[in-house]
């Protein structure tokens, strides 16, 4: 105890401890509006798919239900938190944590401006894949803990589905690396200046946007956490903090995802013309604005589409999408290579 | 559609169709072409598209590759001049330390101040 105290009160230690409180002040400015964001796009979810449904979506609580998520995260804390009696309570308990955890982990290099991010790894392409990929544990473990069935069943679908469509993923990726020559993601923003990825790997990024509709367990591929196909899945025994965790996991990585896409193929923060009236915009609004575009067509899908059948998704993963993606690869390279188009 | 006229009371008439019966019913399937361009066209604009997109990204790789080279040239230019100014900063600092060193141990009978404290004849990089 009177070592803890010293740590504060030293004066040898007095530029730690300011480096350790702008740490987490800075931490906390960026998870806190993402909560909020979370929140506000549960609401824009519900709102959007009332409008093409020819309704309303919620507007009674607070106007235009603007304090809707307000109300829906409080029912939540206070609903009581039940654990299963022949659940494993320890895994139970650090599923939804672990699944939260890494969701905000991988916010840690997404750079909203030239000169706002929170750390610029050389290696960032590869942490968010690895990122992703440790998100399937936090799934497998709380269809586990559950010692349900379909909880079970569910995570083993659901585990399955993501690590299908993390290979195309990987693979998409890897084209637009070739192009822009480097992993970190403010470099590949700046290679495009010129031109935005988009117009030449437009295929790319339509398979990337499903793959990644896949990746998060949206529309058209949620059957394994559906409620009428599997009794909503993996989180089927949890309640209160605990789907709380699994929801805003969830809806972090779809945010998440709508970001990389914007980075990777919609020039993240650059303007799309590069005159006066589009300059005038701050850059980071640029970046908000084009992840929105792609959050909105996440949502819009989720209304449009019926559901795909498991073995369907599946198919459209390993025999579709991963042979096509491959391919594209190849023309990719091939045309860089021909063209001396390589940026290194 | 006309309604055939009452019948009088106590007689039965069947419901059927009129006597020059029903006019024909088109069973053809109907499925129009959507609205918008052909498959063909969106084929060739799509590929035109990427096609373009292709090029600039090229243009402008060889554009960075070149700027980068630059950068590094520069770099290499100006090592030069950072080395000498260096090596003029490590002589001056080095005859300050042996000035300094000699003032000390003046009083010191047989101390050499340009001796090595090394008992080695082996060369070593000086300690900075």
């Amino acid at each position: 105890m009177e070592s803890f105290i010293l740590l504060f009160t030293n004066d040898k230690l007095l530029i730690f401890n300011f480096i350790i409180i702008l740490l987490f002040i800075k931490s906390l400015s960026y998870i806190i509006p993402l909560i909020i964001a979370i929140a506000y796009l549960t609401l824009i979810e519900r709102k959007i798919i009332g409008s093409i449904q020819k309704r309303k979506g919620p507007n009674i609580v607070g106007i235009f239900g603007l304090l809707q998520p307000i109300a829906d995260g409080l029912k939540l804390l206070l609903k009581e938190t039940s654990l299963p009696n022949s659940a494993n309570i320890f895994i139970f308990i650090i599923a939804p944590i672990l699944t939260f955890f890494l969701a905000l982990c991988a916010w840690a290099i997404m750079p909203f401006n030239e000169i706002n991010f929170y750390s610029n790894l050389n290696i960032g392409i590869l942490y968010l894949l690895a990122i992703s990929s440790l998100g399937v544990y936090g799934i497998i473990i709380s269809g586990w803990a559950s010692n349900s069935k379909y909880a079970f069943l569910g995570g083993l679908r659901s585990a399955a589905q993501i690590i299908s469509y993390e290979v195309s993923i990987g693979l998409i990726i890897i084209n637009v690396l070739l192009c822009s020559g480097t992993l970190n993601l403010k470099e590949i923003v700046l290679a495009q200046q010129n031109i935005w990825y988009i117009f030449p790997l437009f295929p790319l990024f339509l398979m990337f946007f499903i793959s990644s509709l896949a990746e998060t367990n949206r529309s058209p591929f949620d059957l394994p956490e559906a409620e009428a196909e599997l009794v909503a899945g993996y989180n089927v025994e949890y309640s209160a903090m605990g789907f709380a965790l699994f929801f805003l996991g969830e809806y972090t990585n779809i945010i998440l995802i709508s970001a990389v896409s914007t980075i990777l193929f919609l020039a993240g923060w650059l303007p799309p013309f590069d005159i006066f009236l589009f300059n005038w915009i701050p850059n980071s609004i640029w970046f908000g604005f084009k992840t929105i575009i792609i959050l909105v067509l996440f949502i819009w899908v989720r209304a449009a589409f019926p559901r795909y059948r498991y073995d369907q998704l599946i198919q459209l993963g390993w025999k579709i999408f991963l042979p096509l993606s491959l391919a594209w690869l190849m023309l990719t390279s091939g045309i860089l290579l021909s063209y001396d188009g390589f940026p290194n | 559609m006309d309604h055939p006229p009452k019948p009088p009371p106590g007689v039965y008439v069947q419901d059927g169709p009129p006597p020059s019966g029903y006019p024909p019913i088109d069973v053809r399937r109907n499925l129009p072409r959507s609205v918008g361009p052909s498959a063909v066209a969106l084929f060739a604009g799509t590929a035109l598209m990427m096609a373009y997109g292709y090029y600039r990204v090229c243009t402008f790789n060889v554009h960075r590759r070149e700027l980068r080279a630059e950068w590094r040239d520069v770099r290499l230019c100006i090592i030069p001049f950072l080395q000498a100014e260096d090596d003029a900063r490590y002589v001056l600092t080095a005859k300050r330390y042996r000035d300094w060193e000699s003032k000390v141990m003046e009083h010191v009978p047989g101390w050499n101040v340009d001796e090595s404290v090394y008992h080695t004849k082996k060369y070593g990089p000086p300690l900075r």
